[in-house]
């Protein structure tokens, strides 16, 4: 027999006054995942005051060096401490994420909201202007900046920050849609509130959950697009540590002294990992409760 | 003083597949009556009230309200209507905010209109709604089904309305919470000499609630009088249909059986 | 049949009886169902007999419980939950099934053959992705009630004649979003009596849908149950729907069974003081003096926030301080008495 819909709706119905309680607690996906993006915070809030070495000081006695108990990751090939480096690297990488997601969000939820909220062409308009950056390649879009602006941390923090753009408005404006949809938002226009308080008081409010779980993962995607662009040497310019950069730097050396792919490799896998968790397990904890509430 | 609605060949027409949600409806509504819009889904009663309530626009007609015309008003010139005329849903959980507390719920149609220091007048209402003060501070999940269509009701009667319209606000709730909240509003339409439009699929709550009732079909009124004539006698096929076909429990247990209520309710459709 | 577990500690719950085996004629038999979650006691002791050619009505309000016990009977419950007592079910050729602790092997070759389902949102309830004769087909092919595909189709064609539907054939190739709701319920109706089951359990089925259609689809249930001489659990909030379509009901309210009879006799002398208030409370031809409804105080208490002992008794204007103990069953057995410390009246 099929009893497909019906039978899962009664039994999601059933589920709140058992699993709500359960789901109150912070699930092993937010744990982990919020522990390994808050060792990365820790790690690169500590480069500001500390660092085993310089991270910039380079020492011609001390090139390629394995592990030690001096240093522990080794050196690199201008004999910088590869420790000193990873930890300060952390911190453009994370400067670049915030600032990237920062212009992302500033822009798309705006967009996404008011695109969701007329009925006019511009909406329209606007959404078809997101699908035509959506396709535009990201890196192309760096390239072209940097072609304009120079090479530097800046440039690539915009351009990793305008080519998110368009997942923040897609996801924002199909949630206002559906907020737009409820009868408390008609309440809201018959008790004569403008365009502007509804979104501010009653659209962001129930669309702030996707703005989150989206900002993870879209954190994730500008940590690899910072990494790739400094690989290219369109991100952070000599001198300027970053885990890209490293890769980059380390590249000749590949079949010398893997090393120094690996760790600011794990490094980049570690951060990517933890931000997706972080994101899957927001999404999982917010969703039921989008649910509940329709 | 005299407030009348009138419609007259209101038609609405979305894009595309043209789509006749209202075909040449109109009606009068005097000011003080208990009017009821009884029909199925998709009969086009659900779009009429919100062009009543400025939240729609028909694509051609006249909606008046007080004598000014409402159909062609921009949604910033219905001040005026937005204070007047207050509205209650039908859906009890999507028709409040679930992240505003209770007190910014009800005074939302306030602050709309630039007033402060709401409290007094949400305590005011909440306990006209027989609410306790304290729901004031709390999240509409913290209440069951009737109490925050209670919440709902007090929302609609902050900017005090002359006329209260009111979209199916039993329906989702309990047998033994729809009448407490019928009750309540016969009570606040009484106690506040309200004009009140009721539009529900139910023929027996209208009857109820309302003197008129209108009969709408396919985005059409196809008949519209006195409640009780309508019951007693309807005249029009679809409503002899919709009075057939509604089980009644006296009649059930006199052994009317669902056999009966079929026949009877092809029977009233084939009937010249 | 293996034995029913009891719960001790429940003063004045009859205990259920294992000793007792089904009549030959009962098509369900529910004896001291305790469903649980956790600590929390959603289904308290019910009790519940269908025999063959019986149409039973469960009447309740939301969080009664009615509908987590149709799905008990399906032994559909999430896992969270947990079923205690007997549900014994006597499906096609006499072939008997305990549903508490069955296997989901077992389980699965009763459903859909011995009990079948209507559930309240007919659009849910089919897949939209597959043609409506395919989905009748379907449920006969699994349960080889047919010998081949072409039989089905054939077969399939005949039964969305047979619930009304306006040229079968045609209909047959559709699929669900071409349909209208209340053809899309007598698919699920087709759906529901192709394998001629014993038991056909109602959840809402007329309640998504308008009430002209609604007439229709209940003389359609009706008439599709009689003819099989199946017995039917019809489980509803609306008491007229329920006394138009059933012979006995059974009233629900926080999870137990408050009072249970002949439909008649309940609905026009209830004993019970919760069944009279919801009969007074949907009875909208009936008035007091100053022309309002007559209600039940308070509302609904969510799951888990009904009172101990008589669940009834925070709304109730007649609870003294016994009712704070569980109100014993009253009557001449399970399906015809009451369970309230200051019944209404008394029938002698």
């Amino acid at each position: 027999m099929t009893l497909p819909g019906g039978l899962s709706r009664l039994a999601t119905g059933l589920q709140p006054a058992s699993s709500q309680r359960s789901r109150r607690g912070v699930s092993a996906t937010i744990a982990i995942g919020g522990g390994i993006v808050a060792f990365i915070a820790i790690v690169g809030l500590l480069s500001l005051v500390w660092t085993p070495y310089d991270p910039g000081g380079i020492d011609p006695t001390s090139r390629l060096q394995l592990s030690s108990s001096a240093h522990w990751l080794g050196t690199d090939k201008f004999g910088r401490d590869v420790l000193s480096l990873l930890m300060a690297g952390s911190r453009t990488t994370l400067v670049v994420g915030i600032v990237a997601v920062g212009v992302a969000a500033l822009i798309g939820v705006p967009l996404g909201i008011m695109s969701a909220m007329t009925t006019r062409w511009w909406g329209e308009a606007v959404m078809r202007a997101n699908d035509l950056l959506l396709a535009f390649p990201a890196l192309l879009l760096a390239i072209m900046l940097t072609a304009v602006h120079g090479q530097g941390v800046v440039t690539a923090m915009v351009a990793i920050g305008i080519a998110s753009i368009p997942s923040f408005a897609r996801v924002v404006r199909s949630g206002a849609i559906g907020v737009m949809k409820t009868e408390y938002v008609l309440a809201a226009r018959a008790a004569g509130r403008r365009p502007l308080a509804i979104a501010f008081r009653h659209v962001l409010p129930n669309v702030t959950s996707l703005i989150i779980v989206q900002a993870s993962v879209s954190f994730a995607i500008a940590v690899l697009a910072e990494a790739a662009l400094s690989y290219l040497g369109l991100g952070a310019p000599p001198g300027t540590p970053s885990w890209g950069r490293m890769l980059q730097e380390g590249q000749e050396l590949l079949f010398v002294a893997p090393r120094l792919e690996v760790f600011p490799g794990i490094a980049i896998a570690l951060a990517v990992l933890g931000l997706n968790l972080l994101g899957d397990g927001l999404r999982d904890r917010f969703d039921p409760r989008l649910r509940d509430r329709r | 003083m005299t407030r009348e609605f009138r419609r007259q060949r209101t038609s609405l027409f979305t894009p595309a597949p043209v789509v006749h949600a209202l075909r040449g409806v109109s009606l009068d509504i005097a000011p003080g009556e208990r009017f009821g819009i009884v029909g199925e889904s998709g009969c086009g009663k659900s779009t009429l009230l919100r062009i009543i309530a400025g939240l729609d626009q028909p694509t051609s007609g006249v909606v008046e309200v007080d004598g000014v015309d409402i159909a062609r008003l921009p949604e910033r010139r219905l001040g005026f209507l937005r204070e007047k005329l207050q509205l209650v849903f039908q859906d009890p959980m999507s028709s409040l905010d679930p992240r505003m507390k209770v007190r910014d719920i009800i005074a939302e149609p306030l602050v709309a209109q630039g007033k402060r220091d709401t409290l007094p007048r949400v305590l005011e209402l909440l306990e006209a709604v027989g609410l306790q003060p304290e729901a004031a501070d709390r999240y509409p999940h913290q209440f069951s089904g009737g109490q925050r269509q209670r919440i709902s009701i007090a929302r609609a009667l902050a900017p005090d309305p002359q006329i209260l319209v009111a979209d199916e606000p039993v329906s989702a709730l309990d047998v033994s919470v729809r009448a407490q909240v019928l009750n309540l509003i016969a009570e606040l339409v009484d106690r506040l000499s309200l004009t009140l439009v009721f539009v529900s699929h139910d023929l027996s709550v209208v009857r109820h609630v309302c003197d008129r009732v209108a009969v709408m079909s396919r985005g059409e009124v196809v008949e519209i009088g006195a409640t009780e004539q309508i019951y007693d006698a309807p005249q029009h096929p679809y409503s002899r249909q919709l009075v057939a076909a509604a089980p009644r429990l006296r009649a059930a247990l006199a052994g009317r059986t669902a056999a009966d209520l079929a026949a009877d309710t092809l029977a009233a459709k084939e009937r010249p | 049949m293996s034995t029913p577990t009891t719960t001790p500690g429940y003063a004045g719950s009859p205990p259920p009886s294992p000793d007792r085996p089904a009549a030959p004629a009962d098509v369900l038999r529910i004896d001291g169902l305790h469903v649980q979650v956790g600590d929390l006691e959603l289904l308290t002791d019910v009790d519940l007999t269908v025999r063959r050619g019986e149409r039973v009505g469960l009447i309740g309000e939301s969080g009664s419980g009615k509908s987590l016990t149709a799905l008990s009977i399906m032994g559909l419950l999430p896992e969270s939950l947990e079923a205690r007592g007997s549900i014994a079910v006597t499906g096609v050729g006499g072939r008997h099934t305990q549903v508490v602790g069955a296997a989901e092997r077992e389980l699965a070759a009763m459903r859909g053959r011995d009990v079948t389902m209507v559930f309240q949102e007919p659009m849910t309830a089919l897949n939209p992705t597959m043609r409506v004769g395919d989905q009748v087909a379907e449920v006969m092919r699994i349960h080889h009630t047919v010998p081949d595909r072409r039989a089905a189709g054939a077969r399939a064609v005949e039964l969305l004649d047979k619930v009304g539907l306006p040229d079968p054939a045609e209909a047959a190739r559709a699929y669900p979003h071409q349909l209208s709701g209340g053809q899309r319920q007598r698919v699920v109706v087709a759906i529901a009596l192709a394998n001629d089951p014993a038991l056909l359990i109602c959840d809402e089925p007329t309640t998504a849908l308008d009430v002209t259609v609604q007439a229709l689809v209940l003389d359609l249930i009706v008439r599709g149950v009689e003819a099989r001489d199946a017995g039917m659990l019809f489980i509803t909030h609306d008491l007229a729907v329920v006394a138009s379509v059933c012979e006995r009901v059974l009233v629900m309210y926080g999870g137990r069974v408050v009072e249970a009879g002949p439909v008649h006799d309940v609905f026009t002398t209830p004993r019970h003081r919760y069944t009279r208030g919801l009969i007074g409370a949907s009875d909208l031809d009936l008035t007091r003096p100053d022309g309002r409804l007559y209600t039940i105080q308070g509302s609904v208490p969510s799951a888990g926030r009904f009172p101990a002992g008589c669940v009834f008794r925070n709304r109730c204007i007649h609870a003294t301080v016994e009712c704070e103990s569980v109100p014993p069953w009253e009557g001449p057995g399970p399906e015809d008495g009451f369970a309230c410390f200051h019944p209404v009246v008394v029938r002698s």
